[in-house]
């Protein structure tokens, strides 16, 4: 007799009360695992596929508990704690053993039922402000079995969904997604495959097709570019994301992200290497000057101003 | 200027007096005059000394009339010269200044009983207490009492009257005019409400409070409206004019703030000083806008609506308790919560849970529809009650009581039964006294008079004084404090010990008590149980129940054997600031909270457990909030989560989900971590920055650098 084994996924974290991945007020679910290597990615704790811990340097009170429980001898302690990724068996002791709650476990494994359940909780709030459940990752394409049937339970219990998706991935996983899938939110960081490659370590071609096959089967797209002045602001490059965006899309809206470098600290705890170092932030004209930009060439482009007071 | 740029410029004069105020400025001439009215009538029964004294002080004040004055009421504040400082110095030392024993007993905490004195007047006072007596049956105690009460409301009636002339000579006649109605009639207008409402405060603040003084004026917007409605008919006084008088009565209620914060000084730093300078430095001053009514129907009171209007962020007082009900108008909601995202002090009370609970005292409709909270946040019933006792306290420190008497438990249940009965003894012999003190035969008369009985009805026709069972309502406290940290060392023991089977309760509650030094590994399985506040079934679940058997313990030990409600208790979760002290005085605790630590604050979860601000308002709205008759809670949030119209109406509907599903009270503090730790590096760079601490407003450059560091540790719910 066969067992028939629900879907499990692995979740980095849960973020209740996000406002900045779709409409309404929304839970995000981070999946673990991405096959892109974005050099600025603001959430590296997202990119490997396996279970990861980060150090958290303020709650670390430097005892050392960890470093002498840890069974393969991963971890040292000197001005920061680092872990040696090739010896760590991934046993988890470091941060059930810290008395001080800093070791941050990501990628916890969850049955579909168990997630829907947590991810409900603050339905109250999104039946108030049309929001609900944004599924980002990492990359739900690359865990597309679990993400449709997350989706599929969310749906049937009247909680609105959105995908965050880098659309690298197969054409019928993410057409597999539509039917239960409210709003989509995809980045374009560049339309040139040389530099999307050097930017991210993936081509580019399979991401364009897909957004174009998205579009045609008339899902509710919203294309965001993340905007890097030395990287992917110059003129050529906007020109090309709008052309392509009205040639081979009926996208006609695009969102700009302001590049930060708040991420760097995640790095830092997770023993990573920080790559987007020496990008700039944009600034408020660079900004405006990139939506005029697309502006003129067809797409209603938009983004958030920086916040003074309220 | 019209009046109504004339009241902006007030109010902008009182945000810049607040903030440049000398740390050592204070109201010498106050000090000094008390100090002499003391050496004056020393030897006198109390209450005559207490009603001369006040009269020896009020009639040779300073009375300061400012030409932008459209309410009068100030007093002369300045930074003592050397032979001042040096005589005020000396009474500190011999410990005259707020240690002042008896002269103006005193102390604060209530809810004044402003509609009385609205409707009838000062002068309805010296004439009831006069009558009264005149119709005599006192002992001498009683007799001295009643005297002491027609010399306290002659001595505010001619303090009124000497602000008539001090305006006459100042050219403002308009004003005079007012006072002198006031003097001798109830008020019959909207301003001169207002006008008899700040000189009695002047009177309580600046010269009648030796101790301390926290008041509120109860529903303003509510016994205020008849009188606003018929000057706006009789076209006596517009729409504009009336929230002009509001802006300088807002103003007022701002003068004798200084610079410091009282509660979590240090005594290492000059802000902490002002306590000892002038006891009400930093008091907060409360009115209550908006709820359910008698007397008017809320939902289209006007009042609530001009007064929500006119409350100033920036301005620290008043505080505003802003009661909501179901029925409220949307925009007002809007109104109130973009005022609170600017950081006004503006505390959301919950009508309908607050309702039920004050409706379950078995106190009359009208008294429980004027339910109120005085400074901070403790529950009162407007102008009609008054603390006499309390029982109860941190929770955490019950259970440890417990537990150094018995540890053989076999489940949390088992624990929350010994622990009901334990609070059970404790409640039982509170209410014993209470009961044979005010529910005998009426007390002999203990000869003193409190402030506090001058503004709360019922004292005069009693001759006694709240304690003595003077007031209708004598009130308990009954304190169920820090249930976050309660809450999660049952959570920590339930999944230690009788759950997962990890640990004995005996290895856990000794590693507690050697602070966790040779049982790291409880410490961290203690730190990964389930939390309060996180929105997890288990957690909540106990809280739940836990506050539950408290609550029941309290309700049957309140009713006689007749089943009748004979014992008063306001019950509630506030901790004000002590949780840091009681907490620092504590061993370590099952949930993983380290020696010394703080324990939980108000209705906050254990600090560094939160992460989100729906978790959180979903978890504290479990609890049975309409058995509850205050509590505070704070939320702080990031300006990016409320900025712009969509933060706007993301605020709207965390709040009003939070109270649709039961929540009593919340009370936001806007401002991001990075910008907290800016405004220690850079004061200058934030001289405007405000935050909520127990039930009130405080500049953050203003607080001492402990104080500081305890607002940033606070969680800051995304
Ligand atoms: S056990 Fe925790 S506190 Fe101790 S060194 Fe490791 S991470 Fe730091
Ligand atoms: S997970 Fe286990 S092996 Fe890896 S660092 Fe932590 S203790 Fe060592």
């Amino acid at each position: 007799m066969s067992e028939i084994k629900e879907a499990a996924g692995r979740i980095t974290e849960i973020q209740r009360f996000s406002y900045h991945d779709g409409p309404g007020i929304r839970t995000t679910v981070f999946l673990k695992g991405c096959p892109l290597s974005c050099v600025w990615c603001h959430n590296p704790e997202c990119r490997s596929f396996e279970a990861e811990r980060g150090w958290l340097e303020n709650r670390c009170a430097r005892c050392g508990l960890c470093v002498s429980s840890c069974p393969a001898g991963a971890l040292s302690l000197g001005e920061r704690m680092t872990v040696d990724s090739d010896r760590c068996l991934s046993c988890g002791k470091c941060v059930s053993l810290c008395p001080n709650r800093a070791w941050k476990e990501y990628g916890r494994e969850y049955a579909v039922s168990d997630l829907a359940k947590e991810l409900k909780k603050d339905r109250a709030y999104f039946e108030k402000t049309g929001g609900g459940v944004t599924v980002s990752g990492g990359e739900p394409l690359s865990r597309a079995e679990f993400t449709r049937a997350l989706l599929t339970k969310l749906k049937e219990d009247g909680i609105g969904t959105a995908v965050e998706t880098s659309a690298f991935g197969r054409e019928e996983d993410l057409l597999s997604l539509l039917p239960v899938t409210d709003h989509f939110m995809i980045d374009i960081k560049t339309t040139d495959d040389r530099l999307h490659r050097e930017l991210t370590g993936v081509p580019v071609g399979p991401i364009l097709h897909n957004i174009a096959a998205l579009s045609a089967k008339g899902a509710d797209i919203l294309i965001r570019i993340p905007l890097i002045p030395e990287v992917n602001g110059n003129a050529e490059n906007l020109t090309a994301t709008a052309a392509f965006l009205r040639e081979k899309t009926k996208i006609r809206r695009a969102e700009l992200l302001r590049f930060h470098k708040l991420a760097a600290f995640k790095y830092d705890s997770l023993s990573l290497a920080y790559g987007a170092l020496s990008f700039r932030t944009p600034t408020e004209e660079e900004m405006e000057a990139a939506a005029e930009l697309l502006r003129a060439n067809g797409i209603e482009a938009f983004y958030a101003k920086k916040e003074k007071t309220v | 200027m019209n009046i109504t740029e004339i009241a902006e410029n007030n109010v902008r004069k009182a945000e810049k007096l607040i903030r440049e105020k000398p740390v050592n400025s204070t109201w010498i001439e106050r000090i000094f005059l008390m100090d002499d009215a003391w050496r004056a009538f020393e030897g006198q029964p109390q209450p005559i000394m207490m009603g001369n004294g006040l009269a020896y002080v009020l009639s040779r004040c300073s009375l300061p009339v400012d030409p932008d004055d459209l309410l009068l009421g100030r007093f002369a504040e300045k930074v003592p010269d050397e032979a001042e400082e040096a005589r005020f110095l000396e009474l500190l030392r011999a410990n005259r200044l707020r240690e002042n024993p008896i002269f103006c007993y005193s102390g604060g905490h209530i809810t004044l009983d402003c509609a009385g004195f609205v409707e009838k007047g000062i002068s309805g006072y010296i004439d009831m207490a006069k009558e009264r007596l005149e119709r005599g049956g006192e002992d001498e105690n009683g007799t001295n009492f009643l005297r002491g009460m027609v010399l306290t409301y002659t001595a505010m009636r001619d303090y009124i009257l000497r602000y008539a002339a001090a305006a006459e000579k100042a050219g403002k006649p308009d004003a005079a005019a007012v006072c002198r109605n006031i003097a001798y009639a109830p008020p019959q207008t909207f301003r001169e409400a207002l006008q008899l409402l700040i000189l009695l405060f002047n009177v309580y603040m600046a010269y009648g409070s030796a101790m301390v003084a926290c008041l509120n004026f109860g529903r303003i917007d509510d016994f205020l409206l008849p009188l606003y409605e018929a000057d706006l008919a009789a076209g006596r006084m517009t729409r504009e004019e009336a929230g002009a008088y509001f802006d300088d009565f807002s103003c007022k209620c701002s003068l004798h703030l200084g610079r410091g914060e009282h509660q979590m000084f240090d005594g290492t730093e000059p802000k902490a000083t002002g306590w000892d300078r002038n006891p009400t430095f930093d008091s907060p001053t409360y009115v209550d806008i908006g709820g359910y009514s008698y007397r008017t129907d809320h939902k289209s009171n006007p009042l609530t609506r001009l007064f929500a209007e006119h409350i100033h962020p920036k301005l620290k007082n008043p505080v505003f308790i802003t009661r909501l009900t179901k029925e409220d108008d949307p925009d007002l909601f809007r109104l109130l919560c973009d005022k609170a995202r600017q950081n006004a002090t503006i505390l959301f009370y919950n009508d309908e849970t607050e309702l039920p609970a004050f409706r379950s005292l078995g106190i009359d409709e009208k008294h429980a529809l004027d339910y109120s909270m005085h400074p901070c946040n403790w529950p009162d019933i407007s102008g009609g009650s008054g603390i006499v006792g309390g029982f109860g306290g941190p929770v955490p420190i019950m259970l440890l009581n417990l537990f150094a008497k018995r540890r053989d438990f076999s489940s949390v249940d088992e624990i929350i039964a010994a622990l009901s009965e334990q609070f059970r003894e404790e409640v039982r012999a509170v209410c014993a006294g209470y009961r044979a003190r005010f529910r005998g035969p009426k007390p002999a008369s203990d000869g003193m008079l409190n402030l506090n009985d001058v503004f709360i009805e019922g004292t005069v026709e009693a001759a006694r004084g709240i304690t003595n069972g003077g007031a209708r309502y004598p009130a308990l406290y009954g304190q169920i404090r820090s249930v976050a940290t309660a809450v999660d060392m049952l959570s920590s023991i339930g999944t230690l010990v009788f759950d997962r089977k990890i640990c004995t309760f005996d290895e856990l509650d000794d590693a507690c008590k050697d602070d966790f030094a040779s049982r790291p590994d409880l410490l961290a399985a203690a730190l990964r149980a389930p939390k309060y506040g996180t929105d997890d079934e288990y957690a909540d679940a106990i809280a739940v129940k836990l506050m539950n058997a408290l609550l029941d313990v309290i309700d049957e030990e309140t009713v006689n054997e007749k089943g009748e409600k004979d014992v008063l208790s306001l019950n509630t979760t506030i901790t004000d600031t002590w949780y840091i002290g009681q907490g620092a005085g504590m061993q370590a605790t099952h949930d993983g909270r380290r020696k010394g630590q703080p324990i939980s604050e108000n209705l906050s979860p254990t600090r560094g457990v939160n992460d989100s601000v729906t978790a959180l308002l979903n978890s504290v709205s479990k609890l049975p909030f309409r058995r509850l008759h205050s509590g505070a809670f704070n939320v702080r949030l990031r300006k990016d989560a409320v900025a712009g119209e969509e933060g706007l109406d993301r605020l709207c509907v965390l709040l009003s989900t939070f109270f649709e599903q039961g929540g009593i009270q919340a009370q936001l503090t806007v401002a991001d971590t990075a910008e907290l730790r800016d405004a220690q590096l850079h004061p200058e760079n934030h001289r405007d920055l405000t935050v909520r601490i127990t039930g009130y407003s405080a500049v953050f450059n203003d607080m001492t650098r402990n104080a500081q560091c305890e607002i940033i540790a606070r969680d800051e719910n995304t």
